[in-house]
């Protein structure tokens, strides 16, 4: 989690799960405001003051509920419209390629904290990522993950969405010669200060690999998260989560220097940087990648 | 002066080639921004990867929230408009400087947007960002610019009070229609039903 002083998005503070169990924690609305006037959000502190609370002070677990799917519905389709999956394909077809060449049966990709899932069915649904490929879907908000159930089964998507800590491997790992770990938009989430646990979690469960997509920050990177979330998303909390979610964003260097500070040499390394000077939208969201030696 | 209830006297049926096809791109121009506004309305709420379904049910009801919005305008239009065959004249010099800004602005979405289905992702997610984004963005800047430039040529209060009127409507369009069939939030029951639980 962000240290209390780094700026929060609005659904960091919302939504509070037991780390043992993973069961949903009661939050009460007065912590939630305080950790966001901690940090100096005002803007903030408002948007989560019109969020209804019970007579206890907890957060209406309704109200939340429907926040939390009213903007990861918003963010799907904004994937979408970036064409976030098809770039995530084209950056793990060749890792997947290489674990096929390395040793026969299926390959399973896991999408730690996947949300909705829209990436992981989008690629199952297309193939993006060849034959033989096993979709896992992991998520502790238990919302999400019955919603990402819902919208696979709607559509007969066959991608399998589990709640629970991702990088528990007794979840979704069966073989970790033949898994490849991957995410969207989760590592400004996790935070300078926990980078380093999880990339070490990989190292303890010994997955073949990772590529954990995050966005490359930029000037071009803010000014097209501004235009496209002020465009594409009508939610106050999208905005303002959106927005944020890309100053939070760690440049590359930075983000190899935290896996290798939980991996140390235990897989190898690569995250490239796009170029800043002119906009790429087709590369918003960039990889770490990661192979075990 | 002719009577705007006789439709047969109307100057419109004197009108030339030239001014119908301007009308017609007019026509189209707006209505497309009905049915874009509904497809912006609607989306964002179903979650699914193949939303067609719901896309042309936005388009709908955009297009006919754009009808009930600019209907009245497009009535307070034709009274003016059909009175004289001057005051024809002033609207069609008006029409000629809202599609010197509007159709071009239209030709690039629509080129843009056929594109984006024709090319491979990359090509796709960049037009959709930078093209397609950046007049969503401009949209209500590009509205009133058309409505300026036609009070310019025109230098007729009514028609730039009309044109105030139609942008105005235009612009309410997408917003009224979320307001009349997308307010409700998504709840877990929209989403479909849940899968048979795994053995």
């Amino acid at each position: 989690m962000p240290t209390a002083t780094e700026p929060l998005e609005v659904l960091d503070v919302l939504w509070e799960s037991d780390p043992e169990s993973g069961e949903r924690l009661p939050v009460r609305k007065a912590d939630a405001l305080e950790r966001l006037a901690a940090s100096g959000q005002h803007k903030a502190v408002r948007l989560v003051e019109r969020i209804p609370a019970s007579a206890d002070g907890t957060l209406d677990s309704v109200a939340v509920d429907e926040i939390f799917l009213a903007v990861h519905l918003e963010l799907a389709r904004l994937s979408e419209f970036v064409r976030v999956p098809q770039r995530m394909a084209s950056s793990l077809r060749p890792v997947v390629d290489r674990l096929r060449e390395e040793s026969d049966g299926p390959v399973r990709v896991i999408d730690v904290g996947c949300g909705l899932g829209f990436d992981t069915r989008v690629m199952c649904s297309t193939g993006a990522l060849g034959p033989g490929v096993e979709y896992v879907g992991l998520d502790f908000n238990a919302l999400l993950i019955e919603a990402a159930k819902r919208l696979a089964h709607a559509e007969s998507i066959p991608v399998r969405f589990v709640h629970g800590d991702a990088l528990d491997p007794s979840l979704a790992i069966d073989d970790p010669d033949r898994t490849l770990m991957i995410s969207s938009g989760v590592l400004h989430h996790i935070g300078r200060d926990d980078l380093p646990d999880f990339f070490a979690r990989h190292g303890e469960i010994a997955v073949a690999g990772f590529a954990h997509f995050d966005p490359c920050p930029g000037f071009w990177t803010d000014a097209g998260a501004w235009m496209l979330h002020r465009t594409r998303m009508r939610e106050p909390i999208s905005r303002h989560d959106g927005a944020l979610s890309m100053r939070r964003a760690l440049r590359g260097e930075e983000l190899l220097a935290l896996a290798r500070a939980g991996l140390a040499d235990g897989y190898a390394l690569e995250c490239h940087d796009v170029a800043t000077w002119y906009p790429q939208p087709d590369q918003i969201v960039r990889p770490i990648v990661g192979w075990r030696r | 002066m002719t009577s705007v209830i006789d439709i047969a006297s109307w100057p419109l049926w004197d009108l030339d080639v030239g001014a119908w096809a301007l009308l017609g791109a007019l026509l189209v121009v707006v209505a497309q921004h009905g049915g874009t506004a509904g497809i912006h309305a609607a989306m964002g709420r179903d979650g699914l990867i193949d939303h067609r379904r719901s896309e042309w049910l936005g388009a709908v009801r955009g297009t006919v929230m754009l009808v009930a919005l600019m209907g009245p305008v497009l009535v307070i239009w034709a009274v003016d408009a059909f009175s004289s065959a001057e005051r024809l004249d002033v609207y069609l010099h008006a029409n000629q400087a809202l599609a010197a800004v509007y159709v071009p602005i239209t030709v690039i979405a629509f080129t843009a947007f056929v594109l984006a289905r024709v090319t491979p992702w990359q090509v796709r997610s960049n037009l959709n960002s930078v093209v397609l984004g950046t007049l969503e963005l401009l949209r209500p800047w590009l509205a009133a610019a058309g409505m300026v430039a036609a009070a310019i040529v025109t230098r007729d209060a009514t028609v730039a009070v009309i044109g105030a009127l139609g942008v105005a409507a235009g612009l309410l369009v997408g917003p009224a229609t979320r307001r009349r069939w997308y307010s409700r939030p998504v709840r877990l029951d929209d989403l479909g039903e849940s899968p048979p639980s795994e053995p």
